[in-house]
């Protein structure tokens, strides 16, 4: 099946009423999150991931989550603009000029080019995946073991160090969600690992247990610790459809954001967060006027959030081709294609052409009704904001234990949930960036298959590692990618003070 | 380092220890050509007292690039923005409380009745709402979910053992 009858079926199976449905919810329930501060889409996808149990087909399930992915990263821009505060991480930069254009009056243009942009970047991003995909698939099915382990192994350590602060603690949790993904009994040997005697170790932690756990719960816990009364909107709106002077000022920045976040997010790793702070100081750096910056320029916004946009779509292409989730939110999306039945990977496109390609599709369909959905209705997502945390928050703790508990309907589950919602907390609370830990913890079989076959092949020897083409290709931007972090991790420690001053 | 740093290092280094003892003895690492089921996980052990040894050295050798700290400060440079004011740990410490108290009467007393208890202790302790709306917004919540889970999603909920 070429890209052009693949993308045609994929249509035919994205419009269905069904899927349309699902779309059109994923869209919604992104939006909404996307606009709620403090629950992201990693959170949300989590809580839904239950659900996904009694959707029958992999399709819909699929297309729903990817729906509250992209939608998060357009409503995430709501909140950052209307009250200085980011719906999602993605959006953190749309606060330094959105934030200004609203105390100045200009909330609506605001809030309608960082909803153009993003539906721009996020078309464009879907039909660079609909083109790029299918070959990087089929280069992909050369791949062996040793290709798969040092594949696997790269892309974690790209995601831990360009997800956090510091690579040293993304390690560390990478590590410990190896270790928690090893709890149970070994595949290979059949012997239990690290069960201490408790029967329901036996069967390892639960990806849903984990994630709702330490995004859901550890979310929850610490809001409500920093949080003691809610923000009231008080911003006006007004027309949200941008003036000419404002289309011309943002058209190259919506163009050069969309670029970036395209290519910044097929590396595991990049993703919405990093292309938009990218994009925020490519925008500065082209500038003519760069003292606008930070006082309400308007190219601020639509760079950034075209950049999210762009980063979120591209993102499924390492998910999709190789098997690789890039961030938490796309390692739900793993998890999720799992409980389905699905493996992501080379083979997904040869032996499941409707869950790739309708899922593509319905990309394309989820990008139009995201922009219905943002522009006109703008005014009654603010009003979502009105909902108080005293329910919010409860709602979601009893979403969470709920979920966990309906998957193996042990109440140990409950336990085992709020034990990695305290761990989520504490990490929160230390500023470790926890995006590391689902990956790590889903990968992790991977790995250690991938390792103990390479192993098996060379009878032994690690050169496996290093005398294959493709292999030896990656160790060696494995090796290149670790030294060159840690040389600019010393020189940034180093330069710390000079750029707080700066600040 | 800050007291939570702190901590947090000499448990990933208790932790790295304790994995890599266990990996070596209980589980056992095989041979090369056909590697056990302690292997990896050693391995990892082994990673997490690297990377915890690191991490100390680091905070020693890069101490004094990194800006100072406030003495009083409880969690130090590794927390962010001021420190929660104390009705923000009492509630954060009532509502873990609250959710432990939920899963050891899930299914002990059913779905519907822990989770009536949860949303009003939440709203009472938790939140200190008046007893009107708690009893409200309780009745509400629970209904909700229970319509949402038991008949629109179908999940299977423990029902209170006294009704069944």
């Amino acid at each position: 099946m070429n890209i052009f009858d693949g993308i045609i079926s994929g249509f035919f199976i994205a419009l269905t009423p069904m899927n349309l449905l699902f779309a059109f919810l994923g869209a919604l329930i992104g939006t909404a999150v996307g606009v709620l501060p403090g629950l992201g889409p990693a959170a949300t996808i989590a809580l839904l991931l239950p659900i996904t149990y009694s959707i029958p087909s992999p399709v819909p399930a699929v297309i729903l989550m990817a729906g509250i992915y992209y939608g998060a990263m357009y409503g995430g821009s709501t909140t950052s603009i209307l009250l200085n505060l980011p719906g999602e991480a993605a959006s953190v930069v749309t606060c330094i000029d959105g934030y200004k254009m609203a105390q100045r009056g200009r909330a609506g243009p605001a809030l309608g080019i960082a909803a153009i942009g993003s539906f721009i970047a996020g078309t464009v991003a879907v039909v660079g995946l609909t083109l790029f995909a299918p070959p990087i698939a089929e280069f992909a099915l050369s791949f062996g073991p040793p290709e798969k382990f040092s594949l696997a192994l790269l892309g974690l350590l790209m995601a831990v160090t360009l997800s956090g602060q510091s690579i040293t603690k993304g390690l560390i949790i990478m590590v410990l969600g190896l270790l928690f993904g090893m709890v149970g009994i070994d595949p290979i040997s059949g012997k239990s690992r690290f069960d201490f005697g408790v029967t329901e170790l036996q069967s390892g932690f639960d990806f849903v247990t984990l994630a709702v756990g330490v995004f859901g719960l550890g979310e929850i816990f610490y809001n409500l610790e920093q949080q003691d009364s809610a923000e009231i909107v008080t911003t006006k709106v007004g027309q949200v459809f941008p003036k000419m002077a404002d289309w011309i000022k943002s058209r190259m920045a919506i163009l050069r954001g969309t670029l970036i976040g395209f290519f910044i997010g097929i590396i595991p790793g990049g993703g919405a967060v990093i292309s938009s702070l990218v994009s925020y100081a490519v925008e500065k750096k082209v500038s003519k006027h760069p003292e606008e910056f930070g006082q309400g320029a308007i190219e601020g916004v639509a760079g950034p959030e075209s950049a999210n946009n762009a980063a979120s779509s591209a993102s499924f292409i390492p998910l999709l081709t190789l098997g690789i989730p890039g961030n938490a939110a796309i390692a739900m999306i793993f998890a999720c294609l799992l409980i389905k039945g699905v493996k992501p990977g080379p083979f997904l496109i040869v032996e499941h052409p409707d869950v790739f390609w309708g899922v593509i599709a319905s990309m394309y369909v989820g990008n139009i009704m995201l922009i219905v959905l943002n522009l006109p209705l703008v005014g009654i997502w603010v009003q979502l904001l009105r909902v108080p945390y005293s329910i919010l928050a409860p709602v979601v703790i009893l979403f969470t234990a709920i979920g966990s508990y309906s998957i193996a309907n042990q109440a140990f589950d409950l336990y085992a949930l709020i034990a990695f919602g305290v761990l989520g907390y504490l990490l929160r609370k230390l500023k470790i960036e926890a995006g590391p830990l689902p990956l790590a913890f889903i990968l992790g079989p991977m790995i250690e298959g991938s390792l103990r076959q390479s192993l098996l092949m060379s009878g032994g020897s690690f050169s496996i590692f290093v005398t294959r083409p493709i292999s030896l290709t990656l160790v060696v931007l494995f090796a290149l990618f670790v030294i060159g972090q840690m040389t600019f991790g010393v020189r940034r420690a180093r330069r710390r003070p000079e750029f707080i001053k700066a600040l | 380092m800050s007291r939570g740093e702190n901590i947090a290092n000499l448990v990933t280094l208790a932790l790295g220890i304790f994995v890599t003892y266990h990996s070596y003895y209980a589980l056992k690492l095989g041979i090369l050509i056909s590697p056990g089921a302690g292997f990896l996980p050693f391995l990892c052990g082994i990673a997490l007292i690297a990377l915890g040894i690191f991490w100390r050295l680091q905070s020693i050798l890069l101490k004094p690039f990194r800006p100072v700290e406030p003495a009083e400060e409880p969690w130090g440079a590794g927390c962010e923005g001021p420190p929660p004011p104390l009705r923000g740990r009492v509630k954060l410490w009532l509502a873990f409380v609250t959710t432990v108290a939920y899963a050891y009467l899930f299914e002990r007393i059913g779905f519907f009745l822990s989770t009536l208890l949860f949303m009003l202790g939440w709203q009472m302790l938790v939140e200190r709402e008046r007893w009107l709306k708690s009893i409200i917004i309780t009745a509400l919540c629970a209904a909700a979910m229970y319509t949402l889970f038991r008949y629109l999603l179908r999940v299977e909920l423990p029902s209170n053992p006294l009704f069944s």
